[in-house]
């Protein structure tokens, strides 16, 4: 495996283990929790990166996959006072869990010739033109944003950095 | 992942960030939300002392002085006092040139190096080799960060920037 794959990976192993501290101490009703308007909760956050993570596989595998945007917890979408919307919390941390071991297994499997292919969905290959890229920017640019959104929703609740 | 990409995300990352602070007022630079305390000021500081020390490990000088380290440094604690820091265009301007130090330091560095030993002990356990310590330092960290300004931004009653 080359370095920048075990790069990529140790930090995409760094930040499930980020988020499951972030999880762990969490109260199931105050998943869809917002102290200020617009503040995106655990229970979206989660919602929308477990979204990502089947599109990583299909795009290393090279299956087809829908486009993420539109979808109900897609970066259009914005989260919702009502609990009732989203999975709980420990089928949150299942999915999630989860799709970690995906994208990394199917990583390893496809190695650096997964990475080198073009990427498949037109709206992402002008600024990311190969698989390569656009896994970085998933794995560790978009899962840290919304990671670091989750400590400060913590912390504003006087909850303890983790 | 490349150089190259880690460079394209560095170069992308700065422009967020300079659009997250960009109609921050320079008072509200150290408004913090407690128990939330690491206002736009310390953020930056933190980022550009993470660089100047991304430099000294590539073999440039570091340039920050030694009290950076208090004010921004791991486990240091942001206060909010404007005297206490540089002014807006100080920190905007000491975060611009750190960052920008690091894409000729990268380039010249020899692939090889990049697989020797992390030479950030914190980080040695889950990410061994320099290569996975440049990239989560300059990937995933950052943009942890990037995400608390987001998130410091609803709290402060300012609009998304994406």
């Amino acid at each position: 495996m080359s370095v920048m794959i075990d790069a990529l990976l140790l930090g995409w192993d760094r930040n499930l283990d980020y988020a499951k501290r972030l999880l762990a101490d969490l109260p199931e009703d105050r998943m869809a929790y917002q102290p200020a308007v617009n503040m995106n909760h655990p229970a979206w956050i989660f919602s929308h990166l477990n979204l990502y993570h089947p599109v990583m596989v299909a795009m290393l595998r090279g299956t087809s996959f829908e486009d993420p945007k539109g979808h109900k917890f897609g970066m259009q979408s914005k989260p919702a006072a009502d609990a009732s919307l989203y999975l709980s919390k420990a089928e949150l941390l299942a999915q999630y869990t989860q799709g970690h071991h995906d994208v990394s297994e199917a990583m390893r499997t496809g190695g650096q010739a997964a990475l080198d292919t073009t990427t498949p969905l037109e709206r992402w290959r002008a600024q990311m033109p190969q698989v390569g890229i656009v896994l970085a920017y998933l794995m560790l640019v978009h899962e840290s944003t919304h990671l670091g959104q989750l400590s400060v929703w913590r912390r504003v609740q006087g909850l303890p950095s983790v | 992942m490349d150089v190259n990409e880690v460079l394209s995300i560095h170069e992308a990352y700065k422009g967020l960030v300079l659009k997250l602070v960009g109609d921050v007022t320079p008072e509200q630079m150290v408004k913090q939300f407690p128990p939330f305390v690491n206002h736009p000021t310390w953020q930056l500081g933190h980022i550009a002392f993470t660089y100047d020390r991304v430099a000294g490990i590539l073999g440039d000088k570091p340039e920050l002085p030694e009290d950076w380290k208090v004010l921004y440094g791991g486990g240091s604690q942001p206060v909010e006092d404007l005297s206490k820091y540089p002014s807006k265009e100080a920190i905007v301007g000491t975060f611009t040139r750190t960052h920008g130090r690091l894409p000729a330091l990268l380039r010249a560095a020899d692939p090889s190096v990049f697989a020797k030993e992390n030479p950030l002990q914190f980080l040695r356990g889950q990410v061994p080799t320099l290569g996975g310590g440049l990239t989560f330092m300059l990937v995933a960290h950052t943009f942890l960060h990037a995400g608390q300004l987001m998130s410091w931004r609803k709290l402060a009653g300012l609009p998304g920037v994406l």
